[in-house]
């Protein structure tokens, strides 16, 4: 049967453009290079549809699918052992959470426990996570800095065009939206951020939302609109600081936990937002690397630069 | 175990075989597809489905979310569920998000290199570019 034309405009959208493969071949990972050596001259489907490469994928295929239901069972008979869905003797509740519950208020000081977990208890382990975050956000520059090795004359044109189009015909229902929305999308962003040691949220969480906020200010204004708060410099300044912060606070923390020494920064009365020592300066510190993160994500994916 | 014991426990167990099932969906999808971008989204559902088991895992009927209503009222265990998978799933969540960016990102390099998503394509290119 014919595919419809509409689906095959899909499907060569989905695949992205250049001949796609009418029949995608089966090749696991590893296998497949050594079997298009020979013939990598002629490419195309005829390669992969050839007599020898045909039976090497049908193969493959019967093996990936066996891996997969081997895979598959194995692990739906080891559930079937697990302890039951939400009984009282979930391997989740040990000690190890009985100390986290009953002693984490006084310890730490912040009502949500979570917070408390991840942000002094496991606080090197959120250390390291936002290491991977920072490390996340440079291998992405490094990878798509827009510089004269990577781009051509034409990407160059295109993306003046794009601007240029932008420019002219700013989309009218976008743009009234967003003055009204950015301020609030602002504001609550803020608000789980600083308050993520009594209630839901957090720095990750609190970012997320201002990073967003950031990335509806240049769809709907222009990034020469962004650009003039927030540039390369600022970008970097806040990137480098804020994990710097994070070092200092919770290497702080650490060595006065460790020597038994006294810690001077108060913990504060439980429920109230300055409260619970370092948590609110580490989930500030924190919301600000992840909000530079998403938008740097998206301003690079986009443009290439910042 | 008998067969329909064992369909018992898999219902009781409904949100770990639900993310094993989604788990090997995934796990099929990194197989199978040749499309760069489909296997960061296959990797996504892989993701997606630890994260779903491991808090199915902290869950206890009856307890509620570990956030202090009193502070006054000392914690017990008896009322707040477990916070320590919430706070595992967050370093998770971090880590695949940067994990996608940079696979993404890789994917978009080669594209613009070799103009196709398909890694065969990719791989006869490079050959026929290094030739």
């Amino acid at each position: 049967m014919k595919k419809p034309l509409w689906y095959e405009k899909l499907e060569h959208w989905v695949e992205g453009d250049g001949p796609t493969l009418k029949e995608p071949a089966a090749h696991v990972e590893g296998k497949s290079s050594p079997a298009d050596t020979p013939s990598a001259g002629n490419l195309g489907p005829s390669l992969l549809r050839g007599s020898g490469g045909s039976v090497l994928s049908w193969l493959t295929r019967v093996f990936a699918i066996a891996c997969c239901l081997v895979f598959a069972l194995l692990m739906i008979a080891t559930v079937a052992y697990l302890p039951r869905f939400g009984g009282e003797d979930v391997p989740a509740e040990n000690e190890t959470v009985r100390r986290y519950i009953e002693k984490g208020l006084e310890e730490v000081g912040a009502t949500n426990l979570v917070t408390n977990i991840i942000l002094v208890y496991r606080g090197f382990d959120t250390y390291g996570e936002s290491c991977v975050l920072f490390l996340g956000a440079t291998a992405v520059i490094m990878l798509l800095e827009a510089d004269s090795k990577n781009t051509s004359e034409e990407d160059e044109k295109e993306l003046e065009l794009s601007d240029m189009l932008d420019n002219q015909a700013r989309n009218q229902i976008l743009g009234h939206i967003a003055t009204i929305l950015m301020p609030v999308v602002m504001l609550y962003g803020l608000y789980i951020l600083c308050n993520g040691h009594l209630s839901p949220g957090g720095g990750f969480a609190g970012g997320s939302i201002l990073g967003g906020a950031l990335i509806l200010c240049e769809n709907a204004f222009g990034v020469s609109r962004v650009r003039s708060f927030f540039n390369h410099r600022i970008y970097h300044i806040i990137k480098v600081g804020a994990l710097i912060l994070y070092a200092v606070l919770i290497c702080y923390t650490i060595y006065v936990g460790a020597n038994g020494l006294p810690n001077i920064i108060p913990l504060g009365k439980p429920g109230s937002i300055l409260s619970a020592g370092i948590i609110l300066p580490i989930n500030i510190a924190v919301g600000l690397e992840v909000a530079c993160t998403m938008y740097a994500f998206y301003t690079y994916f986009g443009r290439g630069e910042l | 175990m008998e067969l329909g014991e064992l369909m018992r426990h898999l219902l009781e167990n409904r949100f770990e075989t639900a993310s094993v099932l989604l788990f090997v969906v995934g796990l099929a999808g990194m197989l199978f597809n040749r499309n760069l971008f489909k296997k960061v989204v296959s990797m996504g559902f892989m993701d997606s489905a630890i994260f779903l088991f491991l808090t199915s895992a902290g869950f206890v009927e009856g307890h509620i979310a570990p956030i202090i209503a009193d502070p006054s009222v000392p914690a017990t265990m008896e009322v707040y569920s477990s916070p320590l998978p919430a706070g595992l799933v967050l370093t998770g969540i971090v880590v695949s998000v940067s994990f996608t960016a940079f696979s993404l990102a890789l994917t978009q390099r080669l594209y613009k290199k070799y103009h196709s998503l398909n890694i065969d394509e990719i791989m006869m290119r490079a050959q026929k570019s290094e030739d």
